[in-house]
């Protein structure tokens, strides 16, 4: 290995020539390096090939830079104990499958299965076809069996791992596995269809969606394989913790959701209070209210931009989301702040945005607003909104209505006034501290309560498309006439979308306005 | 016994009881073992966010088919063999993801391959690990304040090279070499404090 000594001088110089080593040692040298490091160049790997099979002592070079890069990368864990803990919960896996497996097998063919010495023997070819064929039919019925208790029974316990804790079911829906009212014993939860809401003895509440596949260690600690699980902690419930392939989820006292995907990716979305991410290869990071992220293998955490919230307010025919993808451009570090989706979800009294508690009401002495009632909402959030190049991006599936509630103190941005139309109709976000920026200047109610008004604006479009919104800052006008950062300070926008019939040609005048639909796709700041 | 004390510490031998004691006797190996396995992945070419996963896969491999380990032999040795297969199957997958560059990870495999031929030196290797990481510490505390902080960086928050570039306002190139240099460095000093604890 080529000798160097540990100065700060590395920093500066450029490589040099080591002792002993071939002619092109520095491109090897370069080259070798940057495929430890992983990120190699065109032409790199030949090069490093090519010394590795004419000079031997560059084989002990790579070995050497391997081992100590896995040295420093194991040095670097921050705990060890955690790798040892996910090899117990596979080999675990392995034996709770094998068991359930025996147990039906057992349940078949008697507890002699598997101890039967199975023989070739030379008779009759009939017999011994009829023998295969006989084995072949109670397998299948075996396998049947076997696939119709996960599906019909959707919860198994196999005779396993971790101890059985006693839940109580709550609510369920498309799924006959479970009948609200009901206690059970479970350790390990396969959910293939519906949803179900579990209570533990702790008072924590599971919200599984299916697909699912989960299993209690304990009463405070649930290993998640694959699904969502939304969890409400509650007073008693700190510190129950999910772990996932990627690593664990400590509650600190608050609401948050787990999804475990197939491609081993995990999404952790805070709803309110705090949790904390404790991950081998990442380290421990903290998410709070409003923020949410993407974790897979070793990378570091990724902004996860929308998070479906469940709408637990009104049953509505329609159950799919009409809006999907729901992004912004804001780049900057350590940006967790996440959409909130809530599919039908519009309704008096809804949350308004993810990172601070007001709720949209009707205008006092008003109904709410019934074109509104049962649409889409994106949760928005305060964070970023002065940011003069932002743009807020979402996709439709179906011809829609698009709502924007905006601060009706100030004078609508360009883009606003120029795409879309005021309906003169207000909601007002209601509940914010008095001593906010965003709220200055208003008075609270005879009830106590501080209240922006926001004016709704719409906009129909008849296709499936995208859609670009763009900041909620004030006009060119306004902005040049006053500073962005004092004393001008509308709130976030909100954002409601309603499903709307497709339009019908020819027959008098179509819901939709042809004139705007020609511009849709962006709402932008020009 | 003196003849207990003279087998080797991962030996699986005739005194384990089944079941229980199999599973408690073999996460005392993963505890032992887990290091010194993953920097032999890592050797054989694996990138380092997969280490962990082959290594796993091997210690769940290990465990399944524990009653074909060939009790007073090296269990150590012997999952370096399941490892080593792991490998082999990832590169004749299509896409290899896993592997850092394929040639040289086959060439790294092949070798491994041939060294197995001669077990002596592979677990003396292994031995060696606990003393390396030993002085691999020392060593971390030697260094002074910017190649630390490139540690820091590279291999506890495990940035990029051009994230890495960006904060040190150089490229990519640059840090790669940096760590090529500060990688040789670690080598010598803990080839010193090895030969300073031979001496």
């Amino acid at each position: 290995m080529t000798k160097s000594k540990i100065t700060d001088e590395n920093f500066s110089k450029t490589s040099k020539n080591g002792v002993g080593l071939p002619q092109e040692d520095v491109s090897f040298d370069e080259a070798m390096g940057r495929i430890v490091d992983g990120e190699p160049l065109p032409g790199d790997e030949q090069i490093v090939i090519d010394n590795l099979r004419d000079h031997p002592q560059c084989i002990q070079q790579i070995e050497c830079h391997l081992a100590m890069d896995a040295m420093l990368f194991d040095e670097a864990r921050w705990n060890t104990q955690s790798f040892a803990e996910s090899v117990r919960v596979s080999i675990e896996a392995e034996e709770t499958k094998s068991v359930f497996v025996r147990g039906v097998q057992e349940a078949i063919f008697g507890s002699g299965f598997g101890r039967i010495n199975l023989k070739c023997d030379l008779g009759d070819a009939r017999t011994s076809q009829r023998k295969w064929l006989g084995h072949s039919v109670v397998l299948a019925a075996a396998c049947s069996l076997l696939l119709a208790s996960l599906l019909a029974g959707g919860i198994w316990n196999a005779a396993a791992i971790g101890q059985p804790v006693l839940v109580q079911v709550d609510r369920v829906a498309g799924t006959t596995a479970f009948t609200a009212g009901d206690q059970v014993d479970l350790r390990t939860l396969v959910l293939p269809e519906g949803t179900v809401d579990l209570r533990l003895p702790s008072g924590v509440m599971l919200e599984c969606q299916s697909p699912l596949m989960a299993r209690f260690e304990h009463p405070m600690r649930l290993h998640l394989s694959q699904g969502r699980i939304d969890i409400d902690v509650g007073e008693e419930g700190a510190g129950f913790t999910v772990v996932t392939p990627v690593g664990e989820v400590v509650d600190l006292g608050t609401r948050f959701a787990v999804n475990a995907s197939v491609d081993g990716e995990v999404r952790v979305a805070v709803l309110s209070g705090q949790v904390e991410l404790r991950s081998q290869n990442v380290g421990t990071v903290s998410l709070v209210d409003g923020e949410a992220v993407r974790l897979s293998g070793s990378q570091a955490p990724r902004r996860l931009h929308s998070v479906e919230i469940k709408n637990h307010g009104i049953d509505h025919d329609r159950k799919d989301s009409v809006i999907h993808s729901v992004s912004d451009n804001v780049d900057l570090p350590k940006t967790r702040r996440f959409y909130g989706l809530v599919p039908c979800g519009m309704r008096d009294g809804v949350r308004a945005f993810r990172d601070r508690t007001p709720k949209w009401e009707s205008v006092p002495g008003e109904d709410f607003p019934e074109g509104l009632l049962g649409a889409d909402l994106i949760q928005t959030f305060q964070t970023h909104r002065f940011q003069r190049k932002f743009q807020l991006h979402f996709s439709t599936s179906q011809p829609s209505r698009i709502y924007v509630f905006y601060d009706a103190r100030y004078s609508p941005p360009d883009w606003l006034a120029r795409d879309f139309v005021n309906t003169g109709i207000q909601i007002r976000s209601v509940g914010w501290r008095s001593a906010s920026i965003v709220t200055r200047g208003i008075e609270a109610d005879a009830w106590g309560n501080v209240a922006i008004p926001h004016d709704i604006w719409c906009r129909d479009i008849n296709r499936a498309t995208s859609v670009v919104l763009g900041p909620p800052v004030l006009s060119e006008k306004d902005l040049n006439a006053t500073s962005e950062f004092e004393g001008v300070k509308p709130s976030m926008y909100g954002i409601a979308v309603q499903p709307i019939a497709p339009p019908v040609t020819n027959i008098g005048k179509s819901t939709v306005d042809d004139r705007r639909v020609k511009a849709i796709s962006v709402g932008s700041t020009k | 016994m003196a003849f207990c004390n003279n087998l080797p510490a991962s030996t699986y031998n005739d005194i384990m009881p089944k079941k229980k004691t199999n599973t408690k006797w073999f996460m005392e190996q993963v505890e032992n073992e887990q290091s010194g396995l993953k920097g032999f992945i890592r050797m054989l070419g694996v990138r380092p966010e997969s280490v962990d996963d082959i290594a796993q896969e091997a210690f769940v491999i290990a465990y399944k088919k524990l009653e074909m380990f060939e009790r007073g032999t090296n269990f150590g040795a012997w999952l370096r063999t399941i490892a080593r297969n792991l490998v082999r199957n990832e590169l004749r997958r299509q896409g290899r993801r896993r592997v850092l560059a394929n040639d040289v990870a086959e060439f790294l495999l092949s070798r491994a391959e041939e060294k197995s031929t001669h077990p002596g030196v592979e677990v003396e290797q292994a031995e060696q690990h606990e003393q390396q990481v030993s002085a691999l510490r020392k060593c971390l505390q030697k260094l002074p304040a910017r190649s630390r902080r490139l540690v820091q960086q590279r291999y506890f928050e495990q940035l990029s090279l051009g994230v890495i570039a960006a904060d040190e306002d150089t490229n990519a190139n640059n840090v790669s070499q940096i760590l090529f240099r500060l990688r040789s460095a670690l080598s010598d000093c803990i080839q010193k404090q090895l030969g300073d604890i031979g001496a």
